[in-house]
């Protein structure tokens, strides 16, 4: 479904990605995890074409993201509207209320109506635990809240595949569940997921395949299983005696 | 002096200062529109755009606003009549409006264009990543935040523009300078009337300051 080839990103002299490879089937739950700086946001973010890398190409569902030239921007609007991304913070439209959030891109970029929008953006508001909030503006609700809502405005779109960013990172430690929570309940569902996170407790419950990267390279993938029991890589298993 | 402040003197300058206010008012709309059209052009991908609008903004703010005035009032008519053949009537008022709105939308450009690149990337990033297209995105996403940030000195544009519309009084508009000289020059007097255009500006000026910090905190408060 997703196929990275010799992906290679620099920022300046820092070498973020380094020749990475991953070949993402439908349904799979992929967690990245490893050091900070190890490069697995910049990887998620080259995805969707919000970092775009040197070389290597990205493959989405047999077509080829390109962000180079200008003529293909409308090719690159739809291949990311297929694609939910999750931000660290939020990045809720403050200006709106949350079921406006919720329903501006189905409407503008999937041409749905204001009315069908509205249902499903309720119906989703339902499942993430917020239904009361949807005229709320996003400043007024708590973190968790506000990633719920962010969880939300992405499945507005009916993505194939949720890409998440480090998204429990910048909540308050009691809020974590609760976002953990509407995650597991989506990989339930069948979503194909790809999540960069430090929560290893939520990686060896619902990852089907957990990747371990570290000063830009992929170093160790395997099963939560194999990776959290029997780490092979020495790099890995310093990483894990340290966060486990 | 009773004979200069008689009323329908008095109605003559009123009449005038609300054409200061309507040129004032049409430069600043004109002006904005330019200045959003200048400000996308400058954060634009294409080197031709960003080089048009640069020079538009740097030549509209390194010459004198009076010399531009004159440009047009004295050029417009060159250049009418070389494209249609003909002479044309032209009109001091919306001459006016032509020279002080381009002129405008050159300082319009870069206050929107500080504007716009104050919103959190963030912002642009949710918007991309949900496959808005840029146009999308900007009318929907970053203007209306940036907006918050343009009102203030757009406020403050307006009335340098209140001000600056005197200049239009030398190529023949009657607005409330060019009123306070007719008047002036009618009684051999020209202390009372301009005294009393200076107090009309001020009260203008200061009236419209005292809106523009209202609606200003009214901005404020929904951060």
């Amino acid at each position: 479904m997703i196929k990275l080839e010799h992906i290679n990103k620099s920022f300046g002299s820092l070498h973020a990605v380094k020749d990475a490879n991953l070949n993402v089937e439908k349904g799979e739950i992929i967690c990245l995890i490893g050091p900070s700086g190890s490069g697995k946001s910049t990887l998620l973010r080259c995805i969707n074409g919000l970092e775009v890398p040197e070389s290597g190409t990205v493959t989405i569902d047999g077509q080829v993201l390109n962000t180079s030239d200008k003529k293909s921007a409308k090719e690159l609007q739809k291949q990311r509207a297929k694609m939910g991304f999750v931000f660290q913070h939020f990045n809720l439209f403050p200006h709106m209320t949350v079921l406006k959030n919720l329903t501006l891109a189905p409407v503008q970029v999937l041409g749905r109506t204001q009315e069908e929008a509205e249902a499903k953006g309720r119906e989703l508001l339902e499942r993430v635990g917020l239904a009361d909030k949807a005229d709320s503006y996003p400043n007024s609700l708590s973190g968790g809240q506000k990633q719920r809502v962010a969880i939300a405005r992405s499945l507005a779109m009916e993505p194939q595949i949720m890409l998440f960013d480090e998204p429990t990172s910048a909540l308050d430690p009691e809020m974590v569940g609760e976002v953990l929570d509407v995650m597991k309940e989506l990989a339930t569902s069948g979503m194909t997921m790809m999540v960069v996170t430090h929560e290893m407790g939520f990686a060896r419950e619902v990852a089907t395949r957990v990747i371990f990267l570290d000063e830009g390279q992929i170093l160790e993938e395997a099963t939560p299983e194999e990776i959290f029991k029997a780490p092979k890589h020495p790099r890995t298993k310093e990483f894990l005696s340290k966060v486990l | 002096m009773e004979k200069i402040f008689a009323a329908d003197n008095l109605l003559f300058m009123a009449r005038s200062a609300g054409w200061s206010i309507i040129i004032a008012i049409c430069a600043l709309l004109a002006g904005t529109v330019l200045g959003i059209l200048a400000a996308a052009a400058r954060i634009s991908k294409s080197k031709i755009l960003r080089a048009i609008s640069t020079v538009y903004v740097e030549f509209i703010r390194g010459t004198p606003m009076l010399v531009q005035i004159l440009f047009w009032f004295l050029g417009f008519p060159v250049v009418c009549k070389a494209i249609t053949g003909s002479a044309v009537n032209i009109d001091p008022y919306a001459i006016g409006i032509i020279a002080m709105g381009i002129n405008s939308g050159a300082y319009s450009c870069e206050l929107i264009r500080s504007a716009i690149m104050a919103v959190d990337r963030g912002q642009w990033e949710a918007a991309q990543s949900l496959g808005l297209s840029y146009t999308g995105m900007m009318r929907h996403i970053i203007l209306p935040q940036a907006f918050k940030r343009i009102v203030p000195p757009l406020v403050s544009e307006f009335v340098t523009l209140i001000k600056d519309s005197s200049l239009i009084s030398t190529i023949g508009a009657v607005e409330l300078t060019q009123s306070a000289k007719v008047l002036g020059a009618r009684y051999y007097n020209f202390i009372p009337p301009l005294a009393l255009a200076c107090v009309v500006y001020l009260t203008l000026t200061l009236t419209i300051s005292h809106f523009g910090k209202k609606i200003e905190r009214k901005l404020a408060e929904s951060d």
